[in-house]
C-alpha cells in the first residue's frame, strides 16, 4: 500500500472559516493508503513547508496531498518542498479547498463534507502518481520581434544589447509606428520625433538586429526555443541594396496628390517614396495601386531618374524562414476613424478630425508646418472643441474600456493649440479626467489654470455644421444638465484605441489568446503581465491593451528581459505533463493503429509520425509520436484515440478512474495495469 | 451590464429596471441625454434627464432608509421632466451605456399617478390633458383624427390660441385632414387597452391610489 501524507492548510481564515480543517485531516487518516494527516495554519510558510519535508523523511512518505489553494497558486512551492525532502516533485498532489470549496460555500458542515470528498479523490489519484522527469528541449538563441513601433524597437534593442541576435519585422516601409506621427509628448512636451528617431537609427544599424521592414509574418511553426517563422518580404519594386535613398525618384513621380497615410490623410505624397523624411530604412517603396507604370505601363519616370538603377518593376514577394527561440509581439494599435461617429457631423466633415490628425497638424513636420489650421479652408480656428471618450467607455457601441491615453493627450492638444494661437479658445468635453502617472495631474492642472482650457463635464450629443462653423450640443452636468450649443471652428475627437484590424489573424498564427475586444491576453494580469499562455511568446506595448509611451517602453524592456532570461539556460526544461503514445517491445511495438485522428485534433501540432522498422530497415508500421516540446498537455488526443494508445502523464486514465471511483465511494479499481 | 436582478424591491428603480431592462446604476452621468434633449429647456424642465437618473441611483443607495427613499421618490416622481418628455427617443438611442431614458420616463409617469405624486404643475397638467384627449380619441374611433384631437385638447386646457398659427402651415403640408378617417371597428382596440390594463395590474398587483387614467 502507498504511504501517502495529507496536509490540510487553513490558509489563515480563508479555508478554516468554512471548513473544519482538523476534521478533514482526521477523516483523511481513514482513507486507504494514508499514512499521516495533519492540518496547519499556513502550509506555504517556511515552518509549514518544513512540516511537510519532515513528514516525508520521518514517515517515509511515497506521495503527498496538499489540501490548500488552487494549484495555480502554490503547486510549485509544494513540489519544491517535496523535492527538497527527496521525493519526486510530481508525486505531490494539490487538492483545491479554497477556490473550489471554502470561498464558494457558506455552510460549514456541507463545505467540510465536500472538502473531505475532494481530498478523497486526490488521495485516490495520488496512489497512481508516477515519478516524472522534466522534458529537456534544445534552444535556438535568437529572437523575433513583430512590430517596429516604439515597443518593438525598445524590445529589439534591449535583447540585442543582451547579446542575442534579433529579427525585427515591421510591415510598413519604415520603423517608428504611431510614435513617429506624434507632435510632442505629455507630460514634458518634448518632441516625439526628436526622441524616437535616434532609437530608430540605432535599431536599424545595430549589429545584432536584422531589420525586415515592409515584411509580414506569414506562418509560425514549432514551439518555445524552436520556432520556425516564415516571413514575407513584400516587393518594394526598389532594390534596397542599390538604393541610396537620394530621393531623385520621388521628385520625378507625377502622382503628387495622393493622400499621405503618415499625415492621416491631411498631407500629400507621391506613388514612390518614403513615408517620412527620417524613415528607417531610408529606401522608398512603390505604391502599386496608384503607380501609373503599373496601371498603364506608360511612365517609368522614377526608373529613368534613378542614378543607380535600383527601380525594378518586376520584383516579386520573397519568402524567408527564420529559426528563433522566442517571439515578442509588439504589433500596436489603431485609432478609430471619425467615420465611426455618425452623431458627429455624419462622420465625414473635414473640420471634425481625430486626435491623431491633430497630432499631424501640431507637428512641425506635418502638412501645415505645425500651425493649427482647419482642413476645410486652412483658416486658424478661433474655437476648438475637443471631445473625449469618442468611442471609448461606450458599451452600447461594443467598447466598454477606457482608452487610457486620451485624457492626457487632449490636455496636451488643448495646450498646444493655446500655445500656438494665443487668442484661441480651447474647450474640452470630458466625462472624467484620468491622470494617473508621474507628473500627469500637474500637467492637466497646468492646462486649466495657466492656459485657460475650459473643461465641461459633458458628453456631446451631436455635432452639426451651421453657417460655416460647427455646433456642438453639450450639457453642463455640473450645472444640473444645462444645455449648451457650443460654436466651434474645429472639433477634435479623442477616438478610441482599437486593436489592429488583423490582430486576431496574427494571434491565430502565433497561437496566443486575445480578449473579447481583441487585445492580446497575458497569462496573469498582475504577476505575469508580459507572458502569453503559449510558452516562448511575450507581449510588449498596446497590442495587449491601451498604453502610453512610458508604459509601453517599460513593458518592452520587461519582455526583452524575459527573452534574455529564457535564453540564459543551456536547454529548456518543460513540465513533463505531456501525452505519451503506447510503446512495447516487439512483436507488439505499439497498440497505436496509425489512424492519426490525434494529428487532426492536436491544437499544438505536436503529433509526429514515427516509422517502426526492423533490423534490416523494413518498415513495420507507422505510429504516432508526441513531440514533448510542443505538447501542452491538453489531453485532446487522449480523447480522440480510438485504440486508447495515448495517455496523459499526470492525468492517466487509471488516475482519473481512481479519483472518480473514490468520489462514487465504490471500490472499483482501475482496469489493467500500467 | 445587467443589474436588474439585484435592485431593492419596492423601489421605483426596480420597476424601471424591470420595464426597460437596464438599471439606473448603468448611468455614469455623462449628460449626453440632457445635451440632446429637445425638451430640456431652462424654465420648463425642472430636472434634466441626467438628474432624474441620479435621483434614482440615490434611491437605490438609500432604499433601506424609508424617509430618505420616500423623499427621493417624491422628487423624481413629482418632477415635470417625465411629463415634458416627448418620447422622441434621442436619449435612448444615443446613451453610451444603453439606458432607455425615454422608457424610464414612461415608468415615472405611470408611477407618479399610481403613487399620487403627480405634481399638477401647469406643464404636467397640459401634458396630462393631451394624454387623456389622445386616449379618448383612440377608444372612440380606433384611430386619431388630428383636428378633433387639437380641438378637444384646446377645449380641455382652455388655451385656445396657443400655436394657432401652426395650423395653416400643417394643413398645407397635408398634416391636418378636415374629415376623420373612415370608421373602424373599435372592439379590437378596446380589447387591447383592456388587456394592457390587466397586465399592468398583474405587474403591480392591484392598483392603489390611482388618480388618472392614461
Amino acid at each position: 500500500m502507498a504511504r501517502i501524507g495529507v496536509f490540510v492548510c487553513h490558509c489563515g481564515e480563508n479555508i478554516a472559516r468554512t471548513v473544519d480543517c482538523a476534521g478533514v485531516a482526521a477523516a483523511s487518516l481513514e482513507m486507504p493508503g494514508v499514512a499521516t494527516a495533519v492540518d496547519y495554519r499556513y502550509l506555504c510558510s517556511d515552518p509549514g513547508q518544513a512540516l511537510i519535508r519532515e513528514a516525508i523523511v520521518k514517515v517515509g512518505l511515497a506521495g503527498v496531498v496538499i489540501a490548500s489553494c488552487s494549484p495555480r497558486m502554490h503547486e510549485k512551492t509544494f513540489r519544491r518542498a517535496a523535492e527538497a525532502a527527496g521525493l519526486n516533485p510530481y508525486l505531490c498532489e494539490i487538492a483545491n479547498l479554497r477556490e473550489q470549496c471554502s470561498w464558494v460555500h457558506t455552510d460549514r458542515d456541507q463545505a467540510t463534507r465536500k472538502a473531505i470528498e475532494i481530498v478523497r479523490a486526490h488521495v485516490a489519484r495520488a496512489r497512481y502518481n508516477a515519478p516524472l522527469v522534466p522534458v529537456r528541449v534544445p534552444l535556438t538563441r535568437r529572437a523575433l520581434v513583430v512590430g517596429g513601433g516604439i515597443a518593438g524597437i525598445q524590445a529589439a534593442l534591449d535583447i540585442a544589447e543582451g547579446g542575442v541576435e534579433v529579427v525585427l519585422v515591421e510591415r510598413s516601409p519604415s520603423l517608428g509606428g504611431h510614435m513617429a506621427q506624434l507632435s510632442e509628448t505629455f507630460p514634458t512636451l518634448d518632441c516625439s520625433q526628436c526622441i524616437l528617431t535616434p532609437r530608430m537609427v540605432e535599431a536599424g544599424t545595430h549589429g545584432r538586429i536584422r531589420l525586415e521592414a515592409y515584411s509580414e509574418v506569414e506562418k509560425v511553426e514549432g514551439y518555445v526555443g524552436n520556432f520556425q517563422v516564415s516571413i514575407r518580404r513584400k516587393a518594394r519594386y526598389v532594390d534596397p541594396n542599390r538604393c541610396t535613398g537620394c530621393g531623385a525618384c520621388w521628385q520625378q513621380c507625377p502622382m503628387k496628390k495622393l493622400k499621405s497615410v503618415f499625415d492621416e490623410g491631411l498631407g500629400k505624397r507621391t506613388a514612390i517614396g518614403v513615408p517620412f523624411p527620417q524613415a528607417v530604412p531610408n529606401k522608398p517603396v512603390i505604391d502599386r495601386e496608384n503607380c501609373i507604370q503599373f496601371k498603364t505601363k506608360k511612365c517609368g519616370r522614377c526608373q529613368k531618374a534613378c542614378p543607380v538603377g535600383a527601380i525594378d518593376f518586376d520584383q516579386q514577394d520573397d519568402l524567408v524562414t527564420e529559426q528563433v527561440g522566442a517571439i515578442v509581439a509588439a504589433t500596436g494599435f489603431q485609432v478609430l476613424g471619425k467615420e465611426a461617429f455618425p452623431l458627429y457631423a455624419d462622420g465625414d466633415h473635414p473640420d471634425v478630425i481625430t486626435g491623431l490628425q491633430f497630432e499631424r497638424l501640431a507637428s512641425a513636420s506635418g502638412p501645415t508646418g505645425g500651425e493649427i489650421r482647419r482642413p476645410s479652408d486652412g483658416e486658424i480656428p478661433r474655437t476648438v472643441v475637443f471631445i473625449q471618450c469618442a468611442g471609448s467607455r461606450e458599451p452600447a457601441l461594443g467598447r466598454g474600456y477606457c482608452s487610457k491615453i486620451c485624457c492626457m493627450y487632449t490636455a496636451k492638444h488643448a495646450m498646444l493649440y493655446k500655445h500656438k494661437y494665443h487668442p484661441g479658445r480651447p474647450i474640452v468635453l470630458c466625462m472624467d479626467v484620468r491622470t494617473g502617472g508621474k507628473g500627469y495631474d500637474e500637467f492637466w492642472r497646468r492646462a486649466t489654470e495657466q492656459d485657460g482650457v475650459l473643461y465641461i463635464r459633458s458628453r456631446s450629443a451631436r455635432v452639426y455644421p451651421s453657417g460655416g462653423r460647427l455646433v456642438v450640443q453639450a450639457a453642463d452636468t455640473l450645472l444640473g444638465g444645462e444645455r449648451m450649443e457650443l460654436e466651434a471652428d474645429l472639433v477634435v475627437l479623442a477616438t478610441a484605441m482599437v486593436p489592429q484590424p488583423d490582430a486576431r489573424a496574427l494571434a491565430r498564427k502565433l497561437g496566443i489568446g486575445y480578449d473579447s475586444d481583441g487585445w492580446y491576453s497575458e497569462v496573469h494580469p498582475k504577476l505575469r503581465p508580459v507572458e502569453c499562455a503559449s510558452a516562448g511568446i511575450f507581449l510588449a506595448g498596446a497590442c495587449q491593451g491601451p498604453k502610453d509611451i512610458p508604459e509601453t517602453v517599460a513593458q518592452a524592456s520587461a519582455a526583452a528581459s524575459k527573452v534574455l532570461g529564457l535564453f540564459a539556460a543551456r536547454e529548456l526544461l518543460r513540465e513533463p505533463l505531456v501525452s505519451r503514445v503506447h510503446r512495447a517491445p516487439p512483436p507488439v511495438h505499439s497498440i497505436c493503429g496509425g489512424c492519426f485522428a490525434c494529428e487532426q485534433v492536436c491544437p499544438y501540432r505536436a503529433i509526429e509520425r514515427e516509422e517502426i522498422r526492423d533490423r534490416k530497415g523494413n518498415l513495420i508500421k507507422v505510429v504516432a509520436r508526441v513531440n514533448a516540446g510542443l505538447c501542452q498537455g491538453c489531453g485532446t488526443c487522449v480523447a480522440a484515440c480510438r485504440a486508447k494508445a495515448i495517455d496523459l502523464e499526470g492525468f492517466t486514465d487509471e488516475q482519473i478512474v481512481a479519483a472518480l471511483g473514490a468520489l462514487a465511494e465504490s471500490n472499483v479499481e482501475p482496469a489493467g495495469a500500467r | 451590464m445587467d443589474h436588474s436582478g439585484s435592485l431593492p424591491t419596492g423601489t421605483v428603480s426596480s420597476l424601471v429596471a424591470r420595464a426597460t431592462g437596464t438599471s439606473p446604476l448603468a448611468c455614469y452621468q455623462c449628460g449626453r441625454c440632457a445635451a440632446g434633449c429637445p425638451q430640456n429647456v431652462a424654465g420648463e424642465m425642472d430636472l434634466s434627464p441626467t438628474q432624474i437618473l441620479r435621483l434614482l441611483q440615490l434611491e437605490i443607495a438609500f432604499a433601506t432608509d424609508p424617509s430618505q427613499a420616500a423623499s427621493l421618490q417624491r422628487r423624481a416622481l413629482g418632477a415635470d421632466t417625465p411629463w415634458l418628455c416627448a418620447g422622441c427617443q434621442a436619449c435612448s438611442s444615443r446613451c453610451p451605456q444603453g439606458v432607455d431614458v425615454a422608457g424610464v420616463m414612461d415608468v415615472l409617469r405611470q408611477e407618479s399617478l399610481r403613487r399620487g405624486l403627480y405634481s399638477g404643475s401647469p406643464q404636467a397638467r397640459s401634458a396630462m390633458a393631451l394624454h387623456k384627449t389622445f386616449m379618448e380619441g383612440v377608444l372612440r374611433r380606433g384611430r386619431i383624427h388630428e383636428l378633433t384631437l387639437v380641438a378637444l385638447y384646446k377645449l380641455r386646457t382652455m388655451n385656445l390660441f396657443e400655436d394657432a398659427l401652426l395650423g395653416p402651415a400643417m394643413f398645407l403640408k397635408g398634416k391636418l385632414h378636415l374629415l376623420p378617417p373612415a370608421g373602424h371597428d373599435t372592439t379590437a382596440v378596446r380589447r387591447a387597452v383592456e388587456s394592457l390594463k390587466r397586465r399592468r395590474e398583474e405587474w403591480h398587483g392591484p392598483a392603489a391610489g390611482e388618480k388618472g387614467s392614461g
